[in-house]
């Protein structure tokens, strides 16, 4: 590309063009396109909040999402922790994600080394059979029957075993456990180390990145899921958060502890907006929490996951 | 079922499952074609209606065949309906049931559970669903045939599930041994059902389903009545009317519009049948119509004036009862049911809240006014097959048991729970307590139907509104072709009027011009509608209504 005749100064030899230091229209243009695309994301998450933390009467005038503060009320959030039964699936959920991320963590782990190791029992057929795993699902019916016919029916178990591992996040590790020199882990046989010794002391230290990433992929797959317990989980007890924000927030059903006034028996009304809203803060706190200390980990965990193999 | 599995188990399940998932294939091929039972087959299936008369309870304002019975004051003392405990065998129900409602505790944390339990004599285990999802379920546990003792299943999910008649034949049991004819006086409570929605618990000329009677009435037009008083303005009497409110009441600086979705309201205003017709001699559906065209053009403008809620117009599916509330949005359609879930919903923060129905109103001043008629059931709860007779007859004892209706201590038990605990009456309006509103939820009330009532007599006036608003109604039913036949729609059908319905919201928001509506009648017919016409016309002509 020519730049002759712009009036701008020549680029020096040597730099590419977006290593010149750019124009102040350049930088004006730049920072007002990322603050309308920052605005862009902060705008929903910022009426989410506020609209949570407005009272029922502000929600119900509005008829809507609130964009203008009218006072900051916590009633939504002391409503929805004062019912046990979204307490109780706090519980269920947090139990089922950390249980099934390590699990899955695991055995993802375990099985991405051995199909890592070239010549290791039962190689191909198993890499296959895993690579299967992406273009064939074995459908919900006979999982369903598998499920029911091995007693795990209206357990926690059947929320993690049937998607305790990811043929994607199999792969990902095994290219990643590729990537390790094979000359370290000769070294450690040399000096006497068994496979295990060999997988807890040098691969996954090495391998922090990835572990960390697919470790987050897990977790988050296991909070957000709901199928599995709408289709396994018969005793409300057991309900994990997303299948009960799902009945409050998709399907707009009321909190127990919603304040109906003159109500009538049996026809409650649903959640305001604000509970609605609420939740929402509620569901997607944990995944903010854990995102800013995994981020620095994803680019490598993934990319050189995902291009090695 | 038994927690240990061996290996060959195992194995086996693994067989069995990948049978399932092939089995599973074929189903998606060849979908349910409908079946159809007449009305004089359909009388040997099902009871003989035996009116259930609660003794010292009168209502306040007389039902009829088609008006609900009015209760204008809640009565002062309920009435025991069963005085015998249905269960008696000792073993534990399991029932599927929908919630469209707060999430309860569980059996062993439910004192609601444990007090109806207490009452019947023995335990039901519910395992509870989200209604929105239920049919995800349903096709699972369906398919792989594990059904519990009791399943209640809507009819809007059965004309999507696959082979749905077969599945019904093959895993749950048929009921006319125990209800047929006079045989019903067993189950006095579930004899009290209208005739009609029984017929539809009928499922490839078997009684299968015990019916959830439906009202007449599927839509009615809702107005916020103290806007437009504020306003100066009269209820639409004509269609031709909605188009001086459009312009009176829209006004986006006020962030208020005139209409949400009119869309049906305005087709029966237009004299289009719900579905299908006679005429002359021929069936045609209510998209061949020229009324419907007309309604498609009328409701198109609405929607080219401005005078339709932005969200409505954004989304087809959007929420229109908040809006509605928040004075929004002044007039839409929607189920006469959600009437007093407004009141209720609205009532507490806006005193001033006023809902109204509209009388029904013709297209033109003058003109000829319907009312279309609803499907009399439209859920249905099923039992079990291969239980034994003794089994049966004790679950429908249950059904029987929760079919009792308003003014009975059975009714308020399972809507309300128990007085002093989960509900208090005060002044004659019942109020749920703390507790009731956690742990009283819609289980047992979908184990069976009822007759309906207008009951909810704790806010002023609405009784009486909406009696008077049932009777206007009745006056102008309209019944289709196949009224008193039980025809299971064929699933080709069912699924060609979603892409129908998708094109015409299409044309009601300008992005397809009106005069596309022809081909897309056109297409409606080649893709299954023609199809569903010659299926139609058997099943009339076969009744005499052709």
């Amino acid at each position: 590309m020519t730049l002759l005749g712009t009036g701008r100064a020549r680029k020096p030899a040597g730099l590419a063009a977006w290593e010149e230091a750019p124009s102040p229209a350049g930088r004006v243009g730049k920072g007002t396109l990322l603050t309308l695309i920052v605005l862009a994301v902060l705008f929903p998450l910022y009426t989410i909040v506020l609209t949570s933390l407005s009272s029922a009467a502000t929600v119900n005038r509005v008829g809507g999402l609130v964009l203008v503060p009218e006072g900051i009320h916590f009633d939504a959030y002391i409503q929805i922790f004062s019912d046990s039964v979204v307490s109780r699936a706090v519980m269920v959920s947090t139990i089922v994600t950390i249980g099934g991320t390590v699990i899955s963590l695991a055995v993802s782990v375990l099985g991405a080394y051995s199909l890592s190791r070239p010549g290791s029992f039962g190689h191909r057929p198993l890499l296959f059979s895993v690579l299967l795993m992406f273009v064939f699902f074995p459908g919900i019916i006979p999982v369903y029957l598998m499920v029911s016919g091995l007693g795990l029916k209206d357990s926690y178990w059947s929320l993690i075993l049937p998607t305790a591992v990811s043929a994607f996040n199999v792969v990902v590790l095994r290219a990643f456990f590729m990537n390790i020199p094979g000359e370290i882990m000769d070294s450690a046989r040399i000096d006497g180390a068994g496979e295990f010794r060999i997988l807890w002391r040098i691969v996954l230290p090495m391998s922090k990145a990835v572990t960390a990433v697919v470790g987050l992929f897990y977790a988050v797959g296991y909070w957000n899921a709901w199928f599995n317990a709408m289709l396994y989980i018969d005793d409300t007890r057991k309900w994990p958060l997303a299948l009960i924000l799902r009945q409050y927030v998709v399907d707009s059903n009321p909190l127990p502890t919603a304040t109906l006034g003159v109500s009538g028996m049996g026809h409650d009304a649903p959640p305001t907006l604000a509970i609605k809203m609420a939740i929402v803060v509620i569901a997607v706190v944990p995944a903010l929490i854990i995102y800013p200390f995994v981020q620095r980990h994803f680019t490598k965990g993934v990319i050189v996951g995902a291009i090695k193999g | 079922m038994s927690s240990q599995t061996t290996r060959r188990g195992f194995l086996g399940l693994v067989g069995a499952g990948v049978l399932a998932a092939t089995a599973g294939c074929a189903e998606k091929r060849e979908l349910s074609k409908g079946t159809a039972v007449a009305a004089d087959k359909l009388k040997s299936l099902v009871p003989n209606r035996i009116p259930f008369a609660i003794p010292g309870l009168s209502p306040d304002l007389p039902g009829s065949e088609f008006v609900n019975p009015g209760f204008v004051t809640r009565p002062a003392q309920m009435v025991q309906a069963v005085t015998t405990k249905p269960l008696t065998s000792g073993k534990e129900v399991t029932a599927m049931t929908p919630l469209w409602g707060t999430v309860p505790p569980g059996l062993g944390d439910n004192s609601y559970y444990e007090a109806v339990n207490e009452r019947l004599g023995g335990t039901v285990r519910f395992n509870i669903s989200d209604g929105n999802t239920y049919v995800e379920k349903l096709n699972t546990l369906l398919a792989s045939g594990d059904v519990p003792d009791m399943m209640q299943i809507p009819g809007w999910n059965i004309i999507t599930i696959a082979h749905f008649t077969e599945a019904a034949n093959k895993l749950f049991a048929d009921l006319s041994p125990y209800l047929a004819g006079d045989k019903a006086k067993e189950f006095p409570l579930l004899a009290n059902y209208d005739t009609a929605a029984w017929h539809y618990g009928v499922f490839g000329g078997v009684l299968q389903g015990i019916p959830w009677q439906n009202d007449p009435y599927p839509l009615a037009t809702f107005v916020r009545q103290d806007i437009l008083d504020e306003l100066g303005l009269a209820q639409p009497k004509s269609a031709d009317d909605m188009l001086v409110l459009g312009k009176e009441l829209t006004d986006p600086k006020k962030k208020r519009w005139a209409f949400g979705a009119v869309d049906q309201e305005i087709q029966r205003a237009f004299n289009s049948p719900r579905e299908w017709r006679n005429v002359g001699g021929k069936l045609v559906y209510k998209y061949e119509t020229e009324e419907f065209a007309a309604s498609v053009e009328f409701v198109t403008k609405l929607f080219e004036s401005g005078w339709v809620h932005p969200d409505v117009v954004a989304n087809k599916d959007a929420d229109q009862k908040a809006p509605f509330g928040s004075g929004q949005l002044v007039i839409y359609k929607d189920g006469p049911g959600s009437w007093h879930e407004a009141l209720g919903r609205f009532l507490p923060d806006n005193p001033k809240f006023d809902m109204r129905a509209v009388a029904p109103y013709p297209a033109k001043p003058g003109g000829k006014v319907i009312v279309w008629r609803n499907e009399p059931a439209g859920m249905f709860t099923f039992i079990k097959k291969g239980l034994g007779d003794a089994r049966t007859r004790e679950l429908l004892g249950l059904a029987n048991w929760c079919s009792a209706p308003f003014g009975t201590q059975e009714y308020e038990l399972v809507n309300n729970g128990v007085e002093g605990k989960h509900y208090d009456v005060k002044d004659g309006k019942a109020a749920p307590s703390a507790l009731g509103r956690k742990e009283v939820a819609p289980t047992y009330l979908f184990l069976s139907g009822r007759p309906g009532a207008i009951s909810q007599s704790q806010y002023p006036g609405y009784v009486q509104a909406m009696w008077d608003w049932q009777t206007a109604s009745s006056q102008h039913l309209e019944n289709d072709p196949f009224v008193g036949i039980r025809v299971e729609v064929p699933s080709k059908m069912a699924g060609i009027a979603q892409p129908t319905e998708d094109k015409l919201n299409e044309i009601y928001r300008g992005k397809r011009p009106v005069s596309e509506w022809k081909q897309i009648v056109k297409e409606w017919q080649d893709q299954g509608g023609n199809e569903a016409r010659e299926f139609y016309s058997k099943v009339a002509r076969e009744n005499g209504r052709l």
